[in-house]
């Protein structure tokens, strides 16, 4: 998923200076990239622009890792970018205010059939 | 307005009306006297007497619609129409004063949203060219019960306002309890914000207006302060199958003569379809909410077909309902495939049959008593016809089968010989085709005489299409015969048919459909024919012009669902309608805006109906939807239990472990949706991620 213009990548991460020697570490810097996706693709979500998006993800990932927490790159970079200013500025109604009116349902003759007969059967008789 | 002065057009409606019960009488009494003298024993046996009168029943119902094309044929070619509504207003004034507010109700029931608000957005642009946009709002009313489709909905709600900034003058409502269906749903819009408006105009899903139309219906409401209902004429057009094109046809030609008729015979009196129409909101709340019908469905039970109720309530309140039938702009599209057709009239049916609980129901106009038994009979004549079918197959069975009596009980001296005279039952089979046939030549005639055959193609053209739509519609008559009698049948059992949304795109039918579909119809009719050849055999001849189109119904049903027979049809220059050759602007933007939204792109991974994993998943939807939700409630601790639960099995098994109602559940909660949202984003493991259309930014 890592696009042109990103800022963040496996290759030029400080984790990835260490991939190759063991597994790991190696893990550990696919998932820092994991994270790094998710973000930019969180942020795209939302529209923002990618130059910005770039620069919100680095911070986000930035400050996850100074989480002191045994979590999971792509849960603590989450929780670091819900942290930033992010805009997600919906604030809409979908409805009017209120104005309450009545609207009653009209009665009807149960037994219509009867009704008629009576009224124009019987009567005549 | 209960009592009001008789106005003039009711003294020359009852002139009409009593003129045309007359016509009919008569054309139903010679041609049942005939067909008396066809049958072996002149209708003296109760077989045969139980032939003439339903056969009598069957040629007052066609000699309706030929009486009343007849009347509409007078109608279009006289210059002037002194009762036409369209008359009251100028063709070129649409002014109004401004605060005559009026509100465009878009009913929806799980639909395709994406049409719908291409269909809304249409209407939006073309009343804002007229410079009246501000007296109108715009509500979509959603009943849809499918929870993606809900949340779909919610999205194309707010894009369709982002690209016209038309925040507060397009709404947006989803009704948790779909009480009373559609009915239920434009009450419950009229009980929130009824009073904000003078007038509503309601639409189908399909439905699609001119802003000139829909600011001259209000101008003409305006000027008839009596009208408490003004319904249009919609003209069918947008659809490329076979099917649909010929019923597009049809009701671009012998439409506009029939809805004439039915104007010449109604006037103030008239029908409510349902959409593509404007009612005044104060009467229509006083007066037009519907009861609960006795007994129990599909006979009792809620009101399913309100339309024609709600027409009856209005006039018993003293409000008139007209017909604009020469009011153009107004357009719907026709179901695309036989199978769609069967399903909306099999909830018609049940509905139009509900109506003969409302016959004698107190205080309605006779007209509008009228107007059920009509409705009713548009199904219940189909059965009559089997009917009169299975009858006709009996008594010619029996005829083989018996032996002839010569010489019958009393004193006679000559032999009484079974005599049988084809020219007579060849003149009423002539007259019968005259009835069903003449009008669809004469309204030919009519655009020809008006000089619009250009408009259909070409004089031609318009001609050719007329004799391949007789063939055609020769065709489907007893297929849908079987059907409508079915129909009506199971309605009278007391089997219920539910009312879910309708598949209004050209996919067509499959033949394993067409199969499921057509299969028990093909087997009868193939019995029945085989009996009559193997024992009657002239019978059998007569009545081929039935069996053949039930033999081939499985075939028929495919092959005229196929929207590429339809383009092939449409390059012979068959079927072509007006709206083909210069498209109308409010259905080239329609078409505009479908491909438009067909070619955007998509970030995230996601099918278009996985709604509520869009609203898991995606920031904004997840936003917007809590947004139109109401405030979170405090809820007991078991029903939060049960939602942890929910959303636990939800992150582990994905959105497509969950069921309709458990995903509802889910979508009802704010505070569950905003959670499920922020743990989703937070899920690591590839295959988990993949079940939210997350597994392209996996490793």
């Amino acid at each position: 998923m890592q696009k042109p213009g990103d800022t963040f990548s496996a290759e030029n991460s400080e984790h990835s200076s260490q991939r190759g020697s063991n597994r790991p570490e190696a893990d550990t810097g696919r998932a820092w990239q994991l994270a790094h996706d998710r973000l930019m693709l969180y942020l795209e979500l939302l529209q923002i622009p990618r130059q910005q998006a770039a620069e919100l993800a680095t911070e986000a990932i930035r400050r996850a890792e100074q989480r002191p927490s045994g979590e999971h790159p792509v849960k603590n970079a989450m929780r670091a970018l819900h942290a930033l200013p992010v805009g997600n500025t919906i604030q809409v109604a979908s409805m009017p205010p209120l104005n309450r009116g009545p609207m009653v349902t009209v009665e009807i003759d149960r037994q219509p059939w009867w009704t008629f007969f009576k009224k124009r059967i019987l009567r005549k008789k | 307005m209960n009592k009001v002065s008789k106005q003039p057009w009711e003294k020359t409606a009852r002139r009409r009306r009593l003129l045309m019960i007359a016509l009919i009488f008569v054309t139903t009494l010679i041609a049942s006297s005939y067909m008396a003298d066809v049958l072996p024993h002149k209708g003296a046996t109760a077989m045969e007497l139980t032939i003439v009168i339903v056969f009598a029943a069957l040629f007052a119902w066609i000699s309706i619609g030929f009486w009343e094309s007849i009347a509409g044929l007078y109608t279009l070619l006289r210059r002037y129409d002194r009762f036409a509504i369209t008359s009251s207003v100028a063709d070129h004034d649409h002014e109004f004063a401004p605060d005559t507010r009026t509100a465009i109700l878009v009913p929806v029931c799980n639909e395709d949203i994406a049409r719908v608000c291409a269909g809304l957005k249409a209407t939006y642009k073309s009343l804002e060219a007229t410079g009246k946009l501000g007296a109108f709002d715009f509500f979509i009313l959603s009943d849809t019960s499918n929870p993606d489709l809900w949340v779909a909905e919610e999205i194309a709600w707010y894009e369709t306002c982002k690209e016209l900034s038309a925040f507060g003058r397009i709404f947006y409502r989803h009704r948790r309890v779909n009480i009373k269906r559609k009915s239920g749903n434009i009450a419950d819009f009229c009980r929130r914000w009824g009073r904000n408006y003078r007038y509503m105009i309601v639409f189908d899903a399909d439905s699609v207006m001119a802003g000139q139309s829909l600011a001259r219906m209000v101008q003409m409401m305006e000027k008839n302060p009596r009208v408490g209902i003004l319904q249009t004429s919609p003209l069918a057009a947008n659809k490329e199958s076979l099917i649909a094109r010929v019923q597009q046809f049809s009701n671009h030609v012998y439409g506009p003569m029939f809805v004439a008729g039915l104007h010449f015979t109604q006037l103030g009196d008239s029908h409510f379809w349902g959409h593509n129409a404007i009612l005044r909101v104060a009467p229509f709340m006083a007066h037009c909410g519907l009861p609960q019908l006795p007994g129990k469905p599909p006979l009792g039970g809620e009101i399913m077909s309100h339309d024609f109720v709600e027409a009856a309530f209005m006039r018993k309140a003293g409000y008139e309902v007209w017909l604009a039938y020469d009011l153009g702009g107004s357009y719907e599209e026709v179901p695309p495939t036989l199978l769609e057709e069967l399903k909306r009239d099999r909830r018609w049916c049940q509905g139009n049959m509900q109506h003969m609980r409302l016959l004698f129901a107190e205080g309605l106009f006779p007209a509008h008593r009228a107007l059920f038994l009509h409705g009713a009979m548009a199904y219940v004549s189909a059965l009559l016809w089997f009917l009169f079918l299975s009858l006709s197959t009996a008594e010619a069975i029996y005829e083989v089968v018996r032996e002839p009596v010569y010489f019958p009980q009393g004193r006679s001296l000559f032999p009484e010989w079974p005599v049988w005279h084809p020219q007579w039952a060849l003149t009423l089979l002539a007259t019968t085709a005259i009835i069903l046939f003449l009008p669809k030549l004469l309204s030919a005639l009519v655009i020809l005489i008006k000089g619009r055959a250009r408009e259909f193609g070409a004089a031609a053209g318009l001609l050719a299409s007329v004799l391949v739509e007789v063939i055609f519609s020769t065709l489907f008559a007893p297929i849908r015969m079987l059907f409508h009698s079915k129909f009506v049948f199971v309605t009278l059992m007391g089997q219920q048919v539910g009312w879910g949304g309708q598949q209004r795109s050209d996919l067509g039918t499959s033949w394993g459909e067409a199969l499921r579909l057509h299969g028990a119809g093909t087997a009868f009719a193939f019995v029945w024919a085989a009996v009559l050849f193997l024992v009657n055999r002239s019978f059998f001849w007569w009545n081929t012009p039935i069996f053949i189109p039930l033999l081939l119904s499985i075939p028929l049903s495919v092959w005229s669902s196929r929207a590429s027979l339809g383009r092939i049809f449409r390059r012979l220059g068959l079927f072509v309608i007006p709206e083909e050759t210069a498209l109308p602007r409010e259905l080239k933007f329609l078409n505009n805006d479908l491909e438009q939204q067909q070619a955007r792109r998509k970030v995230l991974p996601l099918p278009d109906e996985a709604g509520f994993a869009r609203a898991v998943v995606d920031p904004q939807v997840n936003k917007l939807h809590r947004c139109l939700l109401r405030t979170g409630r405090k809820v007991s601790q078991s029903i939060a239990a049960h939602r942890r639960e929910l959303q636990e099995q939800a992150l582990a098994m994905g959105p497509g472990s969950l069921r309709v109602r458990e995903k509802k559940e889910l979508l009802y909660d704010p505070r569950c949706m905003e959670e499920l949202h922020q743990r989703v984003w937070e899920i690591s493991d590839r295959k988990q991620a993949a079940q939210w259309g997350l597994a392209s930014v996996s490793l």
